[in-house]
């Protein structure tokens, strides 16, 4: 008799170190802190490459909940049009953007083939990138670019098929990067690997997970969304790794959050109670900040928003979105907008 | 445990596996009605053909390998042009197939497996055992339930004393249970309809004469637009957008991008 079905493909824990800069020597570890609230409540803003945390966890993120100053990510997720535009051009158009801008974390969909990975990562990451693999996890990692880590996935599809097409890049520290694979639809949709990848991000205090995630296509979905509807399931299945921490999951979900009805609308309401908790979405939010009657569409000349932030807090603690930070203009050449907004996580 | 008891348990084990397996899985099965003809060329010369009917249950497994299989069974009536009789005798086969690449709405689907059955040859006036090893294709249409499988197979045995076979046979199919394309329902969407938000639509008439466009509930601080690509003056209309879009020849079509809140929305403008 086969097996239960395998949800997560070689899950292992591993470490990724931000690579040191400076000459400043890490934190040594300390015994993890009481509950008791920090003296002062400000606002961090983390992320970029001179806000970096040098802090290496020796103990397990369990230890690390319960910041009570909130985190101000700022955030980008962004399709590159990897499935057509195999050129480089959108790297190419992307990467001066992100090298001034520098938000905390930069992910990306549709990198599908290795060239167009590899030259994201020689806009973001410098020249002297080492990379190693890991089961189904690749990570880069460079001392002299603009991010020092870059997590991305390595299963490919079937006749030259694509991979997951999903990346992390980021300085913070981060550790246990790990890759779910959608059950179904690798044909036709692009004879990709698709699937979420997630990473363990440790800040001095507190940790919380970032994902990325790009769903399977609609357009080959058209009987009911079962196939979308089981990549929320798997998400579903990913949330088990964060109950206990705040959660934030970018990328393009192929379902219009600003569909009025339909299996899209359901689908949405599906993403929105997703692990069973509370999220914030940030083009909704913006377009309740702004009064608009549907959030801003994403793709390039359209009407939909696919391309989704979603954060979600832990005891009762909504993410906010911080005024004015959400941005879908600009295309960078791609057939979508680059999605990008300031969160902030209690 | 006696032979026949443990022989019981043994098959209700194998059967209740079979049935939980894919179940346990996430598996999507389709019920499908096959009329099937094929025809087979001897190693010895000559060849028969034979038609029937038959049922496949077809399943996806969400596992790695295999990722689905085809159990079937099929009735087959024999049909032997040098015969006496031309239709000559009838078979009972079943089929087990599996794939190693296989998605939920695969359209194409590559299948290999064994096919074994008992028959009767009028001819021979003999029963007879025959396998076939089955190379087949399937091309499903997810919507409608049809579905075309055809299949190479190689032979052994069979109705006219142990001839070896090669074939292909066709299997046209009807799923039962085949997906269906739903109407809209009427999930309200998570964010509402808000009465006097600012909602510009995919596409508006203008007259061509008119050198303003009005966007309802759409001025906000930092707001723009583009016409064709280029910026126009935007401006305050109580609360309204007031765009600057100039006259146009009748019958012209323009491209308008309103930039607010963060984002684009793009309109094609109609200059009756």
């Amino acid at each position: 008799m086969a097996k239960p079905r395998k949800k997560a493909r070689n899950p292992v824990t591993r470490s990724v170190a931000t690579p040191p800069k400076k000459a400043t020597p890490p934190k040594k570890a300390t015994p993890p802190k009481k509950a008791t609230p920090p003296a002062r409540a400000t606002r961090r803003r983390v992320g970029g490459p001179r806000v970096k945390a040098a802090f290496r966890a020796a103990a397990g993120p369990e230890f690390l909940v319960g910041a009570a100053a909130p985190l101000v990510l700022d955030i980008v997720t962004f399709n590159t049009h990897g499935a057509i535009d195999k050129s480089g051009a959108v790297q190419q158009a992307v990467g001066p953007y992100l090298r001034a801008q520098t938000p905390s974390f930069a992910c990306f969909q549709e990198l599908f083939f290795v060239g167009e990975r590899l030259a994201l990562d020689a806009q973001l990451m410098g020249p002297n990138i080492v990379r190693e693999v890991l089961g189904d996890i690749e990570i880069a990692r460079s001392n002299d670019g603009t991010y020092s880590t870059r997590i991305a996935t390595t299963p490919t599809g079937a006749f030259g098929g694509a991979g997951a097409g999903i990346a992390i890049y980021t300085s913070m520290l981060v550790e246990n990067a790990r890759f779910i694979r959608f059950d179904s639809l690798a044909f036709p949709d692009s004879l990709a690997v698709k699937g979420i990848v997630g990473v363990d991000v440790i800040t001095e205090d507190s940790s919380f997970v970032l994902a990325t995630t790009h769903f399977n296509d609609n357009e080959n979905d058209e009987v009911d969304g079962r196939a979308r509807r089981s990549n929320i399931r798997a998400i579903g299945n990913f949330l088990a790794s964060a109950i206990g921490r705040p959660v934030i999951i970018v990328g393009d979900f192929n379902l219009d959050s600003s569909a009025k009805n339909g299996v899209d609308a359901a689908l949405f309401k599906d993403l929105d109670v997703m692990g069973n908790r509370v999220w914030l979405e940030a083009g909704l939010e913006n377009a309740r900040q702004n009064g608009l009657a549907r959030p801003v569409p994403t793709l390039v000349g359209g009407q939909r928003s696919i391309d989704f932030m979603f954060a979600s807090g832990v005891a009762g603690a909504m993410p906010r979105l911080a005024t004015d930070t959400y941005l879908a203009r600009d295309p960078f050449a791609s057939d979508h907008k680059l999605v990008r907004a300031t969160l902030e996580l209690a | 445990m006696s032979r026949l008891g443990a022989g019981v348990l043994s098959i209700t084990t194998g059967l209740l596996a079979v049935t939980l397996w894919p179940s346990l899985a996430g598996a999507t099965d389709f019920h499908v009605i096959e009329a099937h003809d094929g025809y087979e060329l001897h190693r010895t010369g000559g060849g028969h053909g034979s038609f029937g009917v038959g049922y496949t249950w077809d399943t996806l497994l969400t596992v790695s390998i295999p990722r689905g299989f085809e159990l079937g069974a099929r009735l087959d009536v024999l049909h032997c042009p040098a015969c006496e009789h031309k239709i000559d005798g009838a078979a009972l086969l079943g089929s087990a197939l599996v794939t190693a690449w296989k998605d939920d709405l695969s359209a194409i689907t590559f299948y290999l497996g064994p096919a074994v059955g008992l028959g009767y040859s009028a001819e021979t006036d003999k029963p007879f055992l025959e396998l076939e090893l089955q190379a087949a294709v399937q091309f499903r249409l997810i919507f409608d339930g049809l579905w075309i499988r055809p299949m190479l197979f190689g032979g052994a045995g069979g109705a006219y004393d142990g001839y070896t076979s090669v074939g292909l046979r066709l299997a046209v199919g009807y799923a039962v249970n085949h997906g269906q394309r739903l109407a809209p329902d009427t999930t309200p969407p998570v964010l509402p309809h808000v009465p006097g938000a600012c909602d510009p639509p995919p596409s508006a008439d203008l007259a061509a004469s008119a050198v303003s466009w009005i966007v309802p509930n759409c001025f906000r601080k930092n707001a723009s637009a583009h016409l064709g690509g280029l910026d126009v003056p935007v401006s305050d209309h109580g609360g309204d957008l007031e765009i600057r879009v100039g006259a146009a020849t009748p019958g012209a079509t323009q491209q308008v991008e309103i930039f607010v809140a963060g984002g684009s929305f793009p309109v094609q403008l109609r200059r009756p």
